[in-house]
C-alpha cells in the first residue's frame, strides 16, 4: 500500500487557486474528474453544473478541508461561506459576524468594532443587536458574507450562497454581490446552479459535466441581465450540458 | 378560561376524593384532602425540616450528576474510541432501573448523607450524559467544516458551535434527569435514612398515620415540580432560541 498522499496542497502566495488534473474520489465513487482551472488573484469564477456534480466537493479541496485523490493543487488561504447561512441563533447578528475574528483570538471588543464598520457599510446597521430569527433571508445572507469576509483570507469560496432565497431577493443580492466586489476586489469561486447568477457576477464561467465532473465549457461572465447575450450563454450551458 | 381547565379538573378530583372518604367512614385508611391540609400545617415544623434534608439530597445530587455528566458527555466527545467502547453501555445502562440498585449502594455506601447523594446523583447521571453525547454528535458537519476555513481550532469549534448547539439536547436530558430526583431521593431514603421526607412516610405507613403520609407525599411533589420548573426556566434564560425554528 502506499502511504504516501497523491497528491499535494501548496499555499498560493499571490492570493488565487490553481488546480491542475484535479480528480476527486469517495470509495468507489468518482465525483471530479481531471479538473484544470487558474483563478487569478482579484477574479470572480463561476463554477455551473447539475446537481451532484461535484461542485461542493471542488470548494473543500480549494478550501483545504479534503485533499484531492489525484492532481496538484495549490490555494491561497480560503474562507467558506456554506450553502445554508449557518448562522448561530445562540449569536447576535454582530456576533455572528465576529466569530473568524474570535477564532482568531482578536479581543471581542474590537471583533466587534471591526464587524460594526462592515455592517454599516452593508446596510446592517440597525441590526446588530437582532438574533437571528429576527432577519429576512437577504439580511441573514448579508449577515453570513460579513463573516465570510471578517476572516481576512485572500480567497473567498462561497458555496450557492443565494439556494434559498426568494427569486426577487435573489436577484437584489445579486447585483448587490457584483457592486461590492467591483468597490472592493477579492478572489471569489462562487459555486451555484442557477446559470443566469454565475454569467451576470462571475467574471468567467466554468461549465461541470454530470458525475464525475469534468470542466465541459468555459465563458466569459459579467453580462447585463436584460442583454440578448445572457440568453445565448445560457443556451450554449445547457447544449454542453446535454 | 381554556388554560386553567386543569384547575376544574384538579377540584372535581379532590371534591370527589374528600367525598368517598367522609360517604365511605374509610379515613383510617386513605387520608381525605382536608385532613393531609390539616396534616401539613399541624405538623409544618416536622415536614419543612424533612423537606429541607430532602430538598438537599435532591439539589446537591442533580448537581454532581450534571457536572460528572457534562465533563463525562465532554470527553466522550473529544475521543471517538472511547465513545465507541462504552456509548453502548451508557444507552444499554438506562433500561437498568438504577433506583432498585439503591440498596446494594446503601449497604456499601453506609448510612448518611453520601450514600443517598450518590443514589440521586446514579440516577441522574445517565440521562444528562446520553443526551449530551447526542447533542455533540448531532451538530450539523457543515458547522465545522466553515468553521475549519474561518481560523477555528478544534477547542473553538467546542466552545463556539457544538456546546451551544447540544444545549437544547442538554436540557432535553437535564429535565428528564430533574424528573428521577424525587424518586430517586425517595428510595435512598427507604433505605438507609433517619431523616427527610421519605424517612417519614416510611414511618407514618408503619404507624397507619396515613394524613402524614399523604403530607410527604404532596411535600415530595411540590419539590419535584420545583427542581422541574427551575430547570425549565434555566433552558429559557441559557438557551431562548431552543424552542425556535431558526
Amino acid at each position: 500500500m502506499n502511504l504516501r498522499p497523491a497528491t499535494d496542497r501548496s499555499t498560493d502566495t499571490t492570493g488565487g487557486a490553481r488546480l491542475l488534473g484535479i480528480g476527486h474520489r469517495y470509495g468507489g465513487l468518482q465525483v471530479l474528474s481531471g479538473v484544470s482551472l487558474d483563478v487569478a488573484s482579484g477574479e470572480v469564477v463561476g463554477v455551473v453544473g447539475p446537481s451532484g456534480c461535484g461542485k461542493s466537493t471542488l470548494l473543500s479541496l480549494i478550501a483545504g478541508l479534503e485533499s484531492p485523490t489525484q492532481g496538484r493543487l495549490s490555494a491561497a488561504p480560503a474562507a467558506l461561506m456554506p450553502q445554508h447561512d449557518l448562522l448561530m441563533p445562540w449569536r447576535s447578528a454582530l456576533d455572528n459576524a465576529c466569530i473568524a475574528l474570535e477564532n482568531a483570538g482578536v479581543r471581542r471588543r474590537e471583533a466587534r468594532e471591526r464587524a460594526r464598520a462592515l455592517f454599516a457599510r452593508f446596510e446592517l446597521q440597525r441590526f446588530e443587536s437582532s438574533r437571528t430569527w429576527e432577519l429576512s433571508g437577504g439580511m441573514r445572507q448579508r449577515v453570513a458574507f460579513v463573516r465570510t469576509l471578517l476572516a481576512g483570507k485572500p480567497l473567498l469560496l462561497l458555496d450557492e450562497p443565494f439556494a434559498s432565497i426568494d427569486a426577487i431577493t435573489r436577484i437584489e443580492l445579486q447585483d448587490w454581490l457584483s457592486d461590492m466586489l467591483a468597490a472592493e476586489p477579492h478572489t471569489v469561486v462562487l459555486v451555484t446552479h442557477d446559470i443566469e447568477e454565475a454569467l451576470v457576477v462571475c467574471d468567467r464561467v466554468i461549465v461541470l459535466s454530470a458525475r464525475p465532473g469534468r470542466i465541459v465549457l468555459e465563458l466569459g461572465g459579467r453580462l447585463d441581465r436584460s442583454s440578448p447575450d445572457l440568453l445565448a450563454a445560457r443556451d450554449q450551458v445547457l447544449e454542453a450540458l446535454r | 378560561m381554556r388554560r386553567f381547565g386543569w384547575v376544574v379538573v384538579l377540584a372535581a378530583i379532590l371534591g370527589a376524593w374528600e367525598a368517598w372518604v367522609r360517604v365511605r367512614g374509610v379515613g383510617y385508611l386513605l387520608p381525605s384532602p382536608s385532613a393531609i391540609v390539616r396534616t401539613l400545617v399541624d405538623e409544618r415544623g416536622r415536614l419543612s425540616s424533612d423537606a429541607m434534608v430532602t430538598l438537599r439530597e435532591m439539589v446537591f445530587g442533580y448537581a454532581i450528576a450534571a457536572g460528572f455528566g457534562l465533563a463525562a458527555a465532554t470527553l466522550l466527545h473529544a475521543s471517538p474510541t472511547l465513545r465507541r467502547a462504552t456509548y453502548p453501555l451508557l444507552t444499554a445502562s438506562q433500561s437498568v432501573p438504577l433506583v432498585a440498585i439503591a440498596p446494594i449502594l446503601v449497604v456499601y455506601f453506609g448510612f448518611g448523607l453520601a450514600p443517598r447523594l450518590i443514589v440521586v446523583a446514579l440516577v441522574c447521571f445517565f440521562p444528562i450524559t446520553v443526551n449530551a453525547v447526542d447533542g455533540f454528535q448531532s451538530v450539523d458537519p457543515e458547522y465545522r467544516r466553515m468553521m475549519r476555513t474561518l481560523h477555528a481550532s478544534p477547542t473553538a469549534i467546542f466552545r463556539r458551535v457544538e456546546f451551544p448547539a447540544a444545549l437544547p439536547a442538554i436540557f432535553s436530558g437535564a429535565r428528564v434527569a430533574a424528573s428521577y430526583t424525587a424518586v430517586a431521593a425517595l428510595f435512598a431514603e427507604f433505605i438507609g435514612s433517619s431523616s427527610g421526607l421519605g424517612y417519614t412516610i416510611q414511618q407514618a405507613t408503619n404507624q397507619y398515620d396515613t394524613p402524614l403520609v399523604g403530607a410527604a407525599v404532596v411535600l415530595l411533589a411540590a419539590l419535584a415540580l420545583a427542581l422541574f420548573a427551575a430547570v425549565t426556566l434555566t433552558e429559557r434564560l441559557v438557551a431562548p432560541w431552543s424552542r425556535r425554528a431558526g
